[in-house]
């Protein structure tokens, strides 16, 4: 035994490579401990080469193993290595619970939007709309959906979708291209009711109609346009009967819509959108996106003074006429931004009001036919009993 | 691959040979044989025979001195070793040129990759590994006889590990050669402290206290002390070494120092302290201490090993 404070004997190669793979029997490896212990040259070594052996894939590994090493590797770490296996599958197996779970759609944030078959657009001129060429807004409401109406409810006013088109009119257009038109589809919970405003582009004034999402003929197919369904000149001016027809198909409309927001939808929902169509949607005035456009109005337009959701509604120009739930009639002659109330005039139970124009004492049109815009309009009331009343300036009204 | 082996190897085989007589069993050599794959390293089986006569009588078989190696033991021995490694190492130590071009083949980028991690630089990897690379061809000759490191490999580990720790070995041995060489101008030596104010109190019986402790402590102890202590090396770093995981070695360095808190409490109670004084003593500044840790961690009393660091 000799008391070595500096070290000039040190185990060799073998030696301190065979304790660092744990090859020695339990006494040598203790005497090289006991020498690791004091000598940092050793230690030093030893650390080196196992920093050398960690940072390298080598063929060290191609080394035959004898049994004795295979006895030393076989310590109870590798054991454990196998419980790795269902621990890291049960791992992923709950990231992937939990991924799927927060990507559940929000419901009640979305809205379908329905495009029935039209012209092609032109997405380059729809990009930079021009008033000499004829482009108008078309805006239209979307169909009653589930979500929509009680968004609609909350916020008791109906949401809006804009569109753009483009179209020719008067000499530009020929005569079998549809003019473009401003739809503004009345929405509310109950009343599938809508109204066309197309303003010419001369600015001369609007006409009104029901709309009809799912036009009758082949042309009326529905078409997805940059994202919104616009009806362009296709818009379908349905009659009062069709209504039960038009809610019942714009329901399923909605449901295939959702079913499209939930990822479910697949291929049967190909023609729902949902996705805002920012390059294509703007005012035709002011340009200004659709979705800023409809924040502004919202917060422009005041709730009915009776704080009832609106029935139906129909804009022409400045003046807004709209139905609440009691069957009580209002109008706006400032953009919604006040309403007065109506006195009753008619008989029975208001459910609906739209536009007339003047002369055609309808505002029904067919298929790729647009009634061409009229300097001025007549407002229609429409009672429970399906009859009719007409007013000019929304204050005053007579039967038909 | 089977062997003929030589006659007067055959002839002997057998279980119950003496180990003193050299032999091997027959049919336990063509085992050995075919598992070394010993014909890649360019040997012929009177050569296999004798590497693993030398190999088996230098140890004895692991058996005792003069105790008599059957088959079994023979075999149990042999198969303790990384045999394939040895016969190569051997072979190759035997100028044998089939079996260098086989170590090439197998370890000559290995070992660049091992040089240049150890030195931490490519250009000091290349003259590492040549420089071995030279000596383990037997271009050193000591006493006129052609001297070749791999002679000393005796196959507890495996080859590529002795190879690296090799290299570590030329590596640290040349650095602190070079740095006993550095030239004074390089060193800024640091301005000495005013000398320390005489201990007073309880700091030499702390003192003693401690070195006390360090004296009992066992050995891995005071290995687990020196290498996170004094080497400052990670934990990673000394599991690896320990082959135990990172949580180990914190929980063993934390058991250590605790039990070494004890123990130095322990001494100071020893030496008349009261707990509470004792207690007062340990927190006293360690700058007040004149200790050299570094001294007492490297204190020996082990048996000193046969190798002689490279001068």
């Amino acid at each position: 035994m000799n008391s070595t404070s500096q070290l000039d004997f040190h185990p060799d190669a073998e030696s301190l490579n065979a304790y660092a793979e744990q090859a020695l029997p339990e006494r040598e490896r203790g005497q090289i401990v006991a020498h690791l212990a004091v000598c940092g040259r050793c230690r030093q070594v030893i650390f080196l080469a196992q920093e050398a052996a960690s940072g390298l894939e080598t063929g060290a590994s191609a080394a035959v193993p004898t049994a004795h090493s295979a006895a030393r590797t076989g310590s109870w770490l590798s054991g454990w290595r196998l419980a790795w296996i269902p621990a890291a599958v049960l791992a992923a197996v709950v990231g992937l619970a939990v991924v799927v779970h927060f990507r559940q759609p929000q419901p009640g944030t979305e809205m379908a939007r329905i495009a029935p078959e039209s012209a092609p657009l032109d997405e380059g001129n729809i990009a930079r709309p021009s008033a000499n060429e004829g482009i108008l807004v078309q805006k239209v409401q979307t169909p009653a959906s589930p979500a929509a109406a009680k968004l609609s409810e909350r916020k008791a006013q109906p949401a809006q979708v804009l569109a753009i088109s483009e179209a020719t009119l008067g000499a530009a257009a020929p005569s079998a291209a549809p003019a473009t038109e401003t739809v503004t589809m009345a929405q509310s919970s109950g009343d599938r009711s809508a109204t066309v405003l197309a303003p010419g582009a001369q600015g001369q004034g609007m006409t009104s109609a029901q709309y009809m999402p799912e036009p009758a003929t082949a042309a009326r197919q529905p078409q997805h346009v940059a994202g919104v369904y616009s009806s362009n000149a296709t818009a379908v001016y349905a009659p009062k009967t069709k209504m039960d027809n038009m809610a019942a198909e714009r329901a399923l409309a909605s449901q295939k819509a959702e079913a499209r927001f939930d990822g479910a939808g697949g291929a049967s929902a190909s023609r729902l959108q949902m996705k805002p169509a920012p390059h294509s949607s703007y005012d035709a005035g002011g340009q200004m996106p659709v979705t800023q456009f409809e924040a502004a109005r919202e917060e422009k337009t005041a709730p009915l003074p009776s704080g009832l959701a609106v029935v139906s509604t129909v804009t022409a120009q400045t003046r807004t006429l709209a139905i609440d739930q009691a069957g009580t009639l209002f109008l706006s002659e400032d953009s919604r931004s006040h309403w007065e109330q109506v006195a009753r005039q008619w008989a029975g139970r208001a459910t609906e009001v739209r536009l007339q124009q003047t002369g055609t004492g309808s505002t029904a049109a067919t298929a790729g036919q647009v009634a061409p815009p009229l300097p001025s309009a007549i407002f229609e009331i429409v009672n429970d009993k399906n009859l009719i009343w007409a007013s000019v300036d929304g204050k005053t009204w007579k039967a038909q | 691959m089977g062997i003929a082996p030589p006659q007067s190897v055959e002839s002997t085989a057998g279980p119950g040979i003496p180990a003193g007589s050299g032999a091997i069993d027959a049919a336990l050599l063509e085992e050995l044989w075919r598992e070394c794959d010993a014909a890649a390293c360019g040997l012929v089986p009177g050569e296999f025979n004798e590497i693993l006569l030398r190999v088996g009588t230098a140890q004895n078989y692991g058996l005792a001195q003069d105790a008599i190696a059957s088959r079994r033991p023979q075999a149990a021995f042999f198969r303790g070793l990384r045999l394939a490694d040895l016969v190569l190492a051997q072979a190759c130590a035997n100028g044998n040129e089939r079996a260098w071009e086989h170590f090439l083949a197998l370890y000559r980028q290995t070992l660049l990759r091992a040089a240049i991690a150890i030195t931490g630089s490519e250009t000091l990897g290349r003259d590492l590994a040549d420089q071995l690379y030279a000596e383990l061809y037997g271009l050193t000759e000591r006493d006129g006889k052609r001297r070749c490191p791999l002679e000393s490999y005796r196959g507890r580990g495996s080859l590529i590990g002795w190879l690296r720790t090799t290299l570590a070995q030329r590596f640290v041995d040349h650095h602190r050669r070079s740095h006993r060489e550095q030239p004074l101008e390089e060193f800024d030596a640091p301005a000495l402290d005013p000398a320390p104010a005489k201990p007073q109190g309880e700091l030499p019986a702390l003192g003693k206290a401690i070195e006390e402790a360090l004296r009992r402590a066992e050995a891995e102890d005071r290995f687990l002390l020196a290498a996170y202590y004094l080497d400052d090396r990670t934990l990673l770093e000394i599991a690896q070494v320990l082959h135990v995981h990172e949580a180990t070695v914190s929980r063993r360095l934390r058991r250590v120092t605790d039990g070494l808190r004890k123990q130095v409490l322990k001494n100071l109670e020893g030496f008349g302290l009261s707990r509470r004084a004792a207690e007062e003593a340990l927190g006293a500044d360690p700058r007040d201490l004149d200790l050299n840790l570094k001294k007492l961690l490297q204190y020996s009393q082990s048996e000193a090993f046969q190798e002689k660091a490279a001068p």
